[in-house]
């Protein structure tokens, strides 16, 4: 089963780690109000994710970026192998690319600004579900940067494809999927799927790095 | 030192006795092994030796101490004589006054004291205070045979060199008081009638009888020194002393104290004279022919100048000869007067053979420069071996008449004549060689006899009649031709500690030009010395030559004015440095450090500076020097010794003891002035050091500043990042909450129509101020401030603005961009900037691509925003660029040091370059406060 079949048929369930009562009281309820989208799991912060959001079952974890004592980085590093098939969104208040990256190389799917209306929000999990977020340019530039920072580690798995390059070196152009598809000659389908392997990619190859990188610390500029 | 070879016989023979025991007891043929060593059978030997001469002492016999006198019986026997009365005492004198064989010798094998009540004494505490012959020539005749328990063995009295007379004296020291009542007398042992045994005989018992003396208790004021040859004559120079001018003393066991080595090495004659000045002065037959004789001179007897020839009848072509010269101190004139006897072939007739003499003689102050040889004394046939004696108003010469073979006397106003008959002859033997001297109100003559190749004395109180007083004399063993004069007992004393030297290693290390061993106080194993000796070399004179002789034990190493000149560590050789080019007049510092190993230490040196004028100036190692304490830094080349510095002490002299006569000179190639640069100079140094002192006090003044600079932009930034955290954290979240509030409440039913609208608005406004936010704190936030965070955010904006737009984004800017930083100006001007160039490219270019361009081109980042809309016709350009947001953008990068370019092509779209300078620092690491 598809996750767009998923999500075209049955409730998306979709778990929140938020610190401030306010806020997570907000979004919760925000999130419920979206047809189709039920916050079913709601936690205060980082550990208490990592307890129980294995158990739970949802789709999309929507993590706040800035939670006290471990932060939403590092708990997706941890997190991400537990739960391989859920989809986790970053939630940050300024679109800063480095933090964007880093949250994307902990193994996050995608990004989603604190600032945006519901709709937006609805388009991003749905997005999401649908096979990632778009890449920006600059994320772009900073995964083919980070690609071949240190060559030596890319494994057979890791290693990026011809096409997979293209695609990224298009992105970093300026080019969005549709273009990409259009001058590649490919379905926009298929952008995405390379686009989510390059994601996944990057994930494990940095995963080493990134585990000892976020291994219990906070991170200075999780802004 | 390392010695082994030069172990002290005595611990030589225990250590080869301990050898020989271990051998014995690791093996069963240690015995036969030991036995048949010849070394150690030398050393055995070498131990027993009995040739050492007694003490010398004073004997001073009380005749209130005889006790009996008596005749002992012919015959071997022991006898045993008992006295009157007990008697009490710590000397025991026996006297012999005559043998039963009538001739002069005495000998005695064993004594015996009995205490008071008649048993033996023991003698383990006596020693021989005094015996006033011993032959140690031909026989042990050493006084110790007469406690050795060996019947054997004997005292013996001089028999082959000399042959005194009775009486004769043997004292014993008893070791404490004693009472006794008697002696035993053991004859020497043998059959028949030999010589030796004793007839008459005086006992003294009591105290205080003999007065010995130690080189280290004062002399007399008035001692006789004696100043002879041996042999050949080509030994060198020997001594003698005496306290009455009878009984002599060999100094230096009668080893020779200045070997011949100028002319033909020989020293025959040897005239001592010691001037008013305290200088000995020498003079003797250098040789059997030629002009001259040889000279030397020294202040202690110990330590020689350099022998020199003097060729005073160079003036005399046909001079064949210059014989035993004599040197006398003409108070009347205060210069020497020295006469000699030459032959002139010229003058007294041909015969080729110097068996013609007269006595020649000469003046002079300084032994340097002398009057015309003149003839002194000339009675018409040879005459030979003149000396003078002073009477009280006139002067008496004592000659050797060649031609009847006798001495003579002949008398003059003036030492040098003219002289008027000659006197009475003074002896009948075939005597030649006389030296006169006064003993109390007599004079003594006394004179070799060649036929019996000994010495004979005469002595006479009117100068008319002469006595034979050969037999009361003791002469040294195989003393020939000698001088003897009156000498204070201190001039004696430095030579009598000298102990015993080497056969004339004194003159000869006067003759290398060396001094004494040296050493601080002390002599301890693993330690150091410091040497220093200062001295001028006077005047403007240049340093013609300057040679340093030296050598330590165990090693030195040294240093003239602070420069090191050599090292050295072997004390049997000398190092000889030329120092020639290091010598200048002025003041310098000759210093040596020296370390010994183990045992004994010195060190000895000598410097010979010979300046051009011709003055000579000569530095030995001697108690001039001083020792530099450890602790004093740069001593080498202190200026002046510090009054704490001790005194160098004269440890030996050369040869003496173990330290043997340097076996050869090694010479040091010169040392040649090492150059000394501009940049080495101590005013360049001075300059350079308060340069580099200066630079670094600026440097520091500057880097103090600019720290200070740094802390404030430090502060700046910290406060900079605070800021945007508060805005971020507080502002941001905040309005994200109103936000989220906002949206709730739209969703309610009950917000319907104009409210509905009014806080959709609301909402939609409050993002677009966090979006603004977002960029404020980018721009202030100083973590995010290098041209890599600038293109990323700039990267990013572009497509999110133009993704609202129909108008496609494309970028190229390189995936890694320096992390070079900007300042806030920098940022913000730019970002404004580009931002409005992308605005106007969207909104009045028509075009559907807009391309963004950052890169880094040498030291300045360049952005360029291109489009590919209608363009602008040259005039419409001029006219945008003198728009509001063209002019802006030029106001922009002015401020921050860049430039704007605007360049447009109709239906080619249009170009606006940004390029500014990077001041490439180096982003500053936050600070903790």
């Amino acid at each position: 089963m598809t996750p767009e079949a998923a999500a075209a048929r049955k409730i998306i369930r979709i778990a929140l780690v938020e610190d401030l009562d306010d806020v997570r009281d907000s979004w919760t309820r925000l999130i419920d109000g979206i047809p189709k989208f039920k916050c079913v799991c709601t936690c205060a912060s980082g550990e208490e994710a990592l307890r129980r959001l294995p158990e739970e079952q949802v789709d999309v974890v929507l993590m706040d970026i800035r939670l006290p004592r471990m932060s939403g980085i590092a708990c997706t590093t941890r997190l991400r192998p537990l739960i391989p098939q859920t989809q986790i969104l970053i939630l940050t208040v300024s679109a800063d690319s480095d933090t964007i990256f880093r949250a994307l190389e902990a193994g996050a799917d995608g990004y989603l600004l604190k600032r945006c209306s519901p709709e937006e929000l609805q388009a991003a999990v749905l997005e999401v579900l649908n096979g990632g977020v778009p890449m920006t340019s600059e994320i772009a530039r900073r995964v083919i940067s980070s690609f071949r920072r240190d060559p030596s580690k890319n494994t057979a798995v890791t290693r990026l494809t011809p096409r997979e390059e293209e695609i990224l070196t298009l992105l970093s152009k300026g080019y969005v999927n549709k273009e990409i598809a259009v001058k590649l000659g490919v379905t926009y389908e298929t952008v995405r799927d390379h686009l989510k392997n390059i994601y996944e990619k990057l994930h494990v190859h940095t995963r080493g790095e990134a585990v000892a990188r976020f291994k219990g610390t906070q991170e200075p500029g999780d802004d | 030192m390392c010695r082994k070879e030069h172990l002290p016989p005595q611990k030589a023979f225990w250590l080869t006795l301990k050898i020989m025991l271990m051998i014995l007891g690791a093996g069963g043929f240690g015995l036969r092994a030991a036995g048949g060593d010849p070394a150690a059978d030398a050393v055995a030997n070498e131990t027993n030796s009995p040739n050492k001469t007694r003490p010398s002492a004073r004997l001073e016999l009380d005749s209130a101490n005889v006790v009996v006198t008596g005749q002992f019986l012919p015959g071997a026997q022991e006898q045993e004589i008992i006295f009157d009365h007990p008697v009490m005492g710590q000397y025991f004198c026996l006297e012999t006054l005559s043998a039963l064989d009538g001739r002069p010798y005495a000998a005695v094998a064993e004594i015996n004291l009995l205490d008071q009540a008649g048993h033996l004494l023991s003698r383990t505490n006596w020693t021989i205070a005094y015996a006033d012959s011993e032959e140690h020539d031909r026989e042990d005749g050493s006084a110790d045979n007469v406690l050795d328990n060996n019947p054997n063995t004997v005292w013996h009295t001089q028999w082959n060199a000399n042959s005194p007379n009775h009486p004769h004296h043997l004292v014993l020291d008893l070791g404490q008081h004693e009472t006794l009542s008697g002696f035993r007398y053991l004859p020497r042992q043998g059959r028949g009638a030999l010589g030796g045994r004793i007839k008459d005989y005086r006992i003294y018992v009591g105290d205080n009888m003999v007065e010995a003396y130690s080189p280290n208790q004062e002399l007399p004021a008035k001692c006789y020194l004696m100043s002879y040859f041996t042999g050949d004559g080509t030994e060198g120079l020997h001594l003698a002393y005496s306290l009455n001018g009878y009984r002599w003393e060999e100094i230096n066991r009668g080893q020779p104290l200045l070997p011949p080595l100028v002319g033909g090495k020989l020293m025959r004659d040897p005239c001592l004279l010691l001037a008013p000045d305290g200088t000995f002065h020498l003079v003797w037959t250098a040789d059997w022919t030629g002009n001259y004789f040889g000279y030397a001179a020294s202040k202690d007897l110990l330590h020689w100048s350099a022998q020199s020839v003097i060729p005073v009848m160079a003036a005399e072509p046909t001079a064949l000869n210059c014989w035993a010269p004599e040197a006398f101190w003409d108070a009347s004139r205060q210069d020497f007067l020295v006469f000699w006897a030459s032959t002139v072939t010229a003058r007294t007739g041909w015969t080729g053979r110097p068996d013609n003499n007269r006595i020649y003689g000469a003046n002079t102050r300084d032994f340097k420069t002398f009057s015309p040889t003149r003839l002194l004394f000339d009675p018409g046939s040879s005459v030979i071996d003149a000396t003078l004696l002073t009477v009280s108003n006139y002067f008496n010469l004592v000659y050797k008449d060649e031609k009847n073979s006798h001495l003579r006397m002949v008398a003059a106003a003036h030492p040098d004549g003219p002289f008027g008959l000659p006197g009475p002859v003074l002896e009948t033997d075939n005597a030649e060689g006389p030296t006169a001297f006064w003993l109390s109100s007599q004079a003594v003559v006394f004179y070799h006899v060649i036929s019996g190749d000994r010495c004979g004395a005469v002595k006479s109180a009117d100068l008319q009649h002469w006595d034979d007083i050969s037999s009361g004399v003791v002469f040294p063993p195989g003393c020939h031709q000698s001088t003897v004069l009156e000498v204070p007992g201190e001039k004696l004393k430095p030579l009598l500690q000298a102990g015993i030297l080497e056969a004339g290693t004194t003159a000869q290390a006067s003759e290398l030009g060396i001094g004494d061993w040296i050493w601080t106080t002390n002599v301890t194993d693993r330690q150091s010395c410091r040497l220093w000796r200062g001295f001028d070399i006077p005047g403007k004179s240049l340093v013609a030559r300057a040679e340093l002789r030296m050598t330590a034990d165990n090693s030195y190493t040294a240093y003239l004015d602070g420069r090191e000149i050599g090292r050295g560590g072997d004390a049997n050789s000398l190092a000889e440095y030329d120092l020639t080019l290091l010598m200048s007049p002025g003041h310098h510092v000759l210093a040596v450090e020296a370390f010994n190993d183990t045992l004994d230490a010195g060190v000895i040196a000598g410097l010979h500076i010979k300046l051009a004028d011709g003055h000579t100036q000569e530095i030995y190692s001697n108690p001039t020097w001083r020792i530099a304490p450890g602790n004093v830094r740069n001593w080498q080349t202190r200026e002046v010794a510090g009054a704490d510095w001790l005194t160098a002490q004269v440890v030996g002299y050369a040869g003496k003891a173990w330290w043997r006569y340097p076996r050869q000179i090694i010479q040091v190639p010169p040392l040649i002035p090492s150059v000394v640069h501009f940049w080495q100079k101590g005013w360049f140094l001075v300059v350079l050091v308060t340069v580099c002192l200066l630079v670094v006090v600026l440097w520091l003044r500057m880097g103090l500043q600019l720290a200070l600079q740094t802390r404030a932009d430090r502060l700046l930034e910290r406060e900079r990042a605070r800021i945007a955290r508060d805005i971020h954290d507080d502002l941001g979240s905040g309005l994200t909450q109103l936000t989220l509030l906002g949206e709730l409440v739209l969703r309610e039913d009950a917000c319907q129509g104009e409210t509905r609208n009014r806080l959709s608005k609301l909402c939609v406004k409050a993002r677009t101020l966090l979006h603004s936010m977002d960029e404020i704190v980018w721009a202030v936030n100083p973590q995010r401030d290098t041209v890599k965070d600038f293109s990323a955010f700039i990267a990013e904006h572009a497509q999110e603005y133009l993704a609202s737009t129909s108008i496609r984004c494309r970028q190229e800017m390189p995936a890694e961009l320096p992390s070079i930083p900007m300042n806030l100006p920098q940022r913000r001007n730019l970002m404004l900037a580009v931002k409005e160039a992308i605005r106007n490219a969207a909104r009045h270019s028509g075009a559907d691509e807009v391309k963004l361009m950052v890169e880094v081109i040498g030291n300045s980042l360049r952005v360029v925003v291109e489009d590919n809309g209608h363009g602008l016709a040259p005039a419409a350009a001029a006219e945008q660029s003198g728009r509001n947001g063209m002019t802006n953008m030029k106001q922009r990068l002015a401020d921050i040091g860049g430039s704007f370019e605007f360049h447009s092509v109709p239906g080619q779209g249009c170009r606006a370059t940004f390029l500014m300078p990077l001041t490439g620092r180096e982003r500053l690491k936050p600070i903790k406060l």
